[in-house]
């Protein structure tokens, strides 16, 4: 399979930061845009309005189906932050009649960090718990951190840096025992991991869809009706989406994201088989280099990401020097700071290991030679880099 | 990393550098300044191969940001054939502005800078210079 190239040398990945849109996706966004198509507003009576709107509910249904979650469940957002806030400060606020205490990792997205930290500033109360081993969050941690004024957990299935996967099941049911609130952001496992929200005890779930070939600008949450989950809205204007994200729906962007969704539950099984291969190609051909270490276990992590620390190079240097490559130093969506990543950090790398890492996030046109060629790039970069370095840094 | 974008002197000297590498060790007509440390982002080791109170060759090695790099190698080729009073007089805004280094990375030429002073002062400090 040819890999995705962007220019004559570029080897692409960085597929957790984003991916290209389907193909597929594309001609089924393009009938919702034109004169011809279902460009009416979905909440329009008349005839194109209804046709928009059966391309609104069609996708919804797909979205629904991947996660075994009820369509009426599903309320599209702008994105999987927006998601992230409207479940983090809806809930909250819904809630705050009985406590005001909200728990969340140090690892977390910046989407759900700054959400609560907003609602610190507003008198809510945060704990804010330190990952333990390779970054998981254990039961006991969380239990020890409950309090009887606690309302909502908000933890991330997979850790977008280092592809952990955190156990959600576990996690979920002690909330559900307790009577808290428990959000998942599902931005990087929604298509990726089989997840059944029919079975999961997760009341609040945040999707994107441009992680999974669909378009950037639009996503979801998912909103238990089963215990009912309740929200205060976030934002307000016309009523849509059950009241809880106003706004006309954007039937092109919905449509995108529900077609991304149904080719993602026929892919996701052959997809995810053939990205643990190849991510072991890649770990295997890294060791070999040698002077690395895996950020996380891999088989405790999403199979399409592995996120590597580079002993005896500086970071930036490293990322600077891998010209035909794209890939993040850390989540992508705080890259352009040259701060070493937070997340790793919590997981205690000092500042210059953690500085010195990639993620590695392959995709669905990921091929061998991509992998064989990123990894003679990387060993021609390390062995200069490592040969400029002062033998007394180390 | 944008700070390091379309930057031809920078990509030029970090990408080939001239004057990597180390002179033998023990070499009584090699001067050495190192400065900088992993914990402050920017380890730097500058040796001057000196002719008189010539710099005959520079050479240098660097653990740091690409401008770390592009800077002490620039810093070699601008040393060579310099007198020792001359070398002084390089400094780390002279070599800032050669590069075009953004003023957020200035940090780092100023160890570089440290590390020509000890490098003179080393250079300096053997008799047979003087």
């Amino acid at each position: 399979m040819a890999g995705l190239t962007m220019g004559s040398r570029m080897i692409y990945l960085d597929y957790a930061a984003t991916t290209p849109v389907d193909a597929q996706v594309i001609e089924l966004m393009n009938q919702c845009l034109g004169e011809d198509g279902d460009f009416a507003n979905p909440s329009s009576l008349h005839g194109p309005g209804l046709a928009a709107r059966a391309r609104v509910e069609i996708a919804r249904g797909h979205v629904a189906a991947l996660l075994g979650a009820g369509s009426e469940e599903i309320v599209f957002t702008s994105g999987a932050t927006e998601a992230d806030n409207m479940a983090i400060r809806g809930g909250a606020l819904y809630q705050a009649h009985r406590g005001r205490h909200i728990i969340t990792s140090r690892s977390e997205h910046r989407a759900v960090l700054d959400s609560c930290k907003a609602l610190e500033k507003e008198g809510f109360e945060v704990t804010w718990l330190s990952p333990a081993e390779q970054g998981r969050v254990s039961v006991a941690q969380l239990r020890e951190a409950l309090r009887p004024d606690t309302t909502l957990v908000s933890l991330m299935h997979v850790n977008n840096e280092t592809g952990l996967i955190q156990d959600i099941q576990s996690l979920g049911a002690l909330c559900r025992e307790q009577g808290v609130l428990f959000h998942v952001d599902a931005a990087q496992s929604a298509g990726k991991l089989p997840i059944d929200l029919g079975r999961l005890p997760v009341d609040l779930m945040s999707f994107s869809a441009h992680k999974i070939y669909g378009p950037k600008g639009i996503g979801a949450l998912f909103v238990r009706r089963e215990p009912r989950c309740n929200l205060f809205p976030v934002m307000f204007g016309g009523g849509q989406e059950q009241g809880l994200r106003p706004g006309t729906l954007a039937t092109h962007q919905i449509a995108g994201m529900g077609k991304a969704f149904e080719l993602a539950a026929t892919r996701m099984q052959a997809d995810q088989a053939r990205l643990v291969g190849l991510r072991q190609r890649l770990w295997q051909g890294l060791q070999k280099i040698g002077g690395v270490s895996a950020n996380g276990a891999l088989e405790s992590c999403a199979p399409n990401i592995l996120n590597v620390s580079f002993q005896g190079v500086e970071g930036e240097s490293l990322m600077f020097g891998l010209t035909g490559l794209a890939l993040s130093s850390g989540s992508a969506c705080a890259s352009s700071n040259r701060e070493p990543s937070y997340v790793l950090r919590a997981l205690g790398l000092d500042d210059q290991a953690a500085q010195a890492s990639l993620r590695f996030s392959l995709g669905r046109s990921t091929g061998i030679e991509d992998i064989d060629a990123a990894l003679a790039m990387l060993e021609e970069q390390l062995k200069r880099l490592r040969e400029l370095a002062p033998p007394w840094v180390q | 990393m944008s700070a390091a974008a379309s930057n031809v002197l920078l990509e030029r000297y970090f990408f080939a550098p001239v004057g990597a590498g180390s002179f033998a060790a023990g070499s009584p007509s090699v001067a050495e300044g190192r400065a900088g440390s992993r914990k402050r982002g920017v380890a730097v080791q500058l040796q001057c191969q000196l002719q008189g109170q010539k710099i005959k060759a520079a050479r240098f090695l660097a653990w740091g940001c690409p401008h770390s790099i592009a800077a002490a190698s620039w810093l070699t080729e601008k040393l060579t054939g310099l007198s020792l009073d001359e070398a002084s007089g390089v400094g780390a805004m002279q070599i800032a502005a050669a590069l075009k280094v953004p003023a957020d990375r200035l940090g780092s030429i100023l160890v570089l800078e440290d590390a020509l002073a000890a490098c003179l002062e080393n250079a300096r400090s053997r008799r047979h210079v003087w």
